[in-house]
């Protein structure tokens, strides 16, 4: 056996030293069952530092805390010749994932050797994220597992879910229905750069004009106030075309993605989906 | 020693200086008003009948060459004051002042005759009294002004002067050729186009400008002068030598060779402007070529009224101008940096804080 894993700091974490493939076997076996609701994170496939793995199981635990709802994340060199819905459901299942008598929650797998993504929804989840969800999480997170960003995608992942179930537990209607709109969070930092540059702006136009009572001393650029009244004669004007350009720009349509998308922003209960990344 | 010109009061013989609120010569001592002609005339009659001997003159050659001598060589000249006999030091270009000892207006004929002499003057319309209040007028509702500015400012020196202008006429021919562009968008299911027009834009003609002035003395600041235009020149009056009593006068010592270049700068930018304007309709106007060009017309010399307030504050001089026909005043003052930056932060914060709450409304 190979020991791909860090050693792991923090508390409540152990230490693996599990081949993938046996680590799908015990999976199904359910031999980890007692341990994985408390864990929310499985890295497998290395993708995260200590820090991060520690980082997002902290996000992904208080959650299922807060709102009674199971995240979880599970990366994986590959998926052992089973397609990623069946890896999935049967990941979440092994793991023992769920609140609930539905087993309510969401498991967000990574198989690295085919680059798949995956998204398996239980219980609640089916309506609660819903394909609306599905279709964010393919617009918000799947970019940035494209750009090598994992971490930055998990905890996208994981704060889009928090929102949904937010959602549905505060107004009653999940986003994707009744025409609510998921939009994502505008970042803290670009609210506080736009209320420091209209704060700068103002200032700055305020001092001018104050500034400028204090200086009346200007030379005159211009002679207009002694031009001779009618004398202004325009004797020659023309106005001769040469030439035109044109260009022309492709309008980018929306390419859509692969299935389980619903149309527009509007939902409808999933079990979830997935693509390549 | 050059001849100096007092005017004399014919009823009490005090000396009598020019006012700007009735616009007549009028004598400070027994209240007697003159018409500026009518004194200028009895002036003329006393200088003919006059025998006593002119000791500046009588066989005073030598004098004579010295003191021409002092006017080229020398910064200084010196004057005799004819009420009280007093020395009066002054460089070069003063044409009117007033004598240190008596306080008695004096004029200097040959620095304002023959060559020198101007063409018109505009009499001053605004008295001292005028100015000062202007001057009050000027520091209220500044708010970046020091508070103690108003109340700490020690006012040196107030004078009337007349400020010697070069007045010029011309006639400005321009020939303009631009590059413009005109732009038009539009789009199909699939292409978003832009289509870009271009022209060849040719502008030409002439405008004739009328007595466009430049300030004819080194000591006085170009852009202090400009800041204080216009003048009324409806107003201007062929030039006699009384307007003068009771206020300083210099007489020009930048030639009006030297000064044209300053105003043909004037006169090209607003030439130039003045054809751009009647360019329409284009999304950009780029000048290619531009050919512009200045007939010299008249010339005149002209011996303008301002008020000059210098003040000291905390060491520093501050320069008051107010334009003695009009009121315009001008004249920069310090800037209390501790209250600018008390408000800009005050309003940094406040409108940051407004748009920082906006975002959560609008995104």
């Amino acid at each position: 056996m190979i020991d791909r894993r860090k050693r792991r700091a923090g508390p409540g974490l152990k230490k693996r030293m599990i081949f993938p493939a046996a680590a799908g076997i015990l999976i199904l076996l359910g031999c980890l069952t007692a341990f994985a609701q408390d864990q929310k994170v499985f890295d497998y496939a290395d993708v995260l530092s200590e820090e991060e793995e520690e980082d997002l199981q902290q996000t992904l635990a208080q959650t299922a805390e807060t709102w009674s709802f199971d995240l979880a994340v599970l990366t994986v060199p590959d998926t052992d010749g089973r397609t990623p819905e069946e890896f999935a459901r049967k990941s979440y299942e092994g793991l023992g994932y769920g609140y609930g008598s539905d087993s309510t929650g969401v498991l967000f797998l990574l198989s690295m050797g085919e680059r798949d993504w995956e998204v398996y929804f239980s219980g609640e989840a089916r309506t609660t994220i819903n394909s609306y969800g599905l279709s964010c999480i393919r617009e918000y997170v799947v970019p940035l597992l494209s750009d090598g960003d994992y971490y930055e995608a998990f905890m996208r992942y994981a704060g889009l879910c928090e929102d949904f179930i937010r959602q549905k537990a505060e107004v009653g209607t999940p986003y994707g229905y009744d025409g609510y709109e998921y939009r994502e969070p505008f970042p803290f930092l670009y609210r506080i750069l736009i209320g420091c540059a209209a704060g700068l702006a103002a200032a700055a136009l305020v001092l001018v004009a104050l500034w400028s009572q204090l200086k009346t001393v200007k030379a005159s650029q211009e002679a207009a106030f002694y031009v001779v009244p009618g004398s202004f004669r325009l004797e020659r004007s023309r106005d001769m075309f040469l030439y035109k350009t044109r260009t022309r720009v492709r309008i980018e349509r929306d390419s859509g993605g692969g299935g389980g998308g619903g149309g527009g922003h509007s939902g409808h209960a999933s079990s979830g989906g997935g693509g390549k990344f | 020693m050059a001849r100096v010109l007092e005017y004399q009061c014919p009823c009490c013989g005090g000396a009598i200086q020019f006012d700007s609120g009735t616009q007549k010569m009028k004598c400070p001592y027994c209240d007697t008003e003159f018409d500026v002609s009518t004194l200028q005339e009895f002036e003329q009659e006393q200088l003919k009948k006059e025998d006593r001997p002119d000791w500046s003159e009588a066989g005073n050659q030598a004098e004579a060459a010295k003191d021409e001598m002092d006017d080229q060589n020398g910064e200084f000249v010196s004057y005799i004051c004819e009420a009280c006999g007093g020395e009066i030091i002054a460089d070069r270009s003063m044409a009117s002042s007033r004598c240190p000892y008596c306080d008695n207006p004096v004029i200097v004929m040959k620095q304002l005759s023959g060559n020198f002499a101007p063409d018109l003057i505009i009499p001053f319309k605004l008295n001292r009294e005028q100015a000062m209040e202007n001057l009050r007028g000027h520091l209220k509702g500044k708010t970046l002004l020091p508070r103690a500015f108003r109340t700490e400012n020690k006012i040196q020196e107030v004078k009337g002067m007349y400020v010697p202008f070069w007045l010029f006429d011309c006639d400005a021919k321009a020939d303009l050729q631009c590059r413009g562009t005109r732009v038009r968008h539009w789009s199909d299911s699939r292409f978003e186009y832009t289509e870009t027009s271009h022209y060849m834009i040719t502008r030409g003609g002439d405008v004739s400008f009328e007595s466009v002035p430049v300030d004819g003395s080194e000591k006085m600041a170009n852009d202090l002068m400009e800041s204080i235009e216009p003048y009324d020149y409806k107003e201007a009056v062929p030039f006699q030598m009384a307007y003068l009593a009771g206020f300083l006068a210099d007489k020009y010592d930048v030639s009006s060779e030297t000064c044209y270049q300053r105003a043909n700068e004037r006169i090209g930018i607003s030439t130039e402007r003045m054809f751009m304007d009647t360019i329409h309709g284009y999304a950009t106007v780029v000048p290619e070529k531009k050919d512009l060009s200045m007939h010299k017309g008249k010339i005149r010399y002209a011996l303008l009224p301002v008020w000059l307030l210098h003040t000291t504050y905390r060491g520093e001089l501050y320069t008051f101008a107010m334009n003695g026909q009009t009121g315009k005043f001008v004249g920069n003052l310090p800037v209390d940096a501790g209250r600018a930056a008390v408000i800009s932060t005050a309003v940094f914060a406040g409108v940051g804080a407004a748009a920082l709450a906006l975002t959560y409304l609008f995104v």
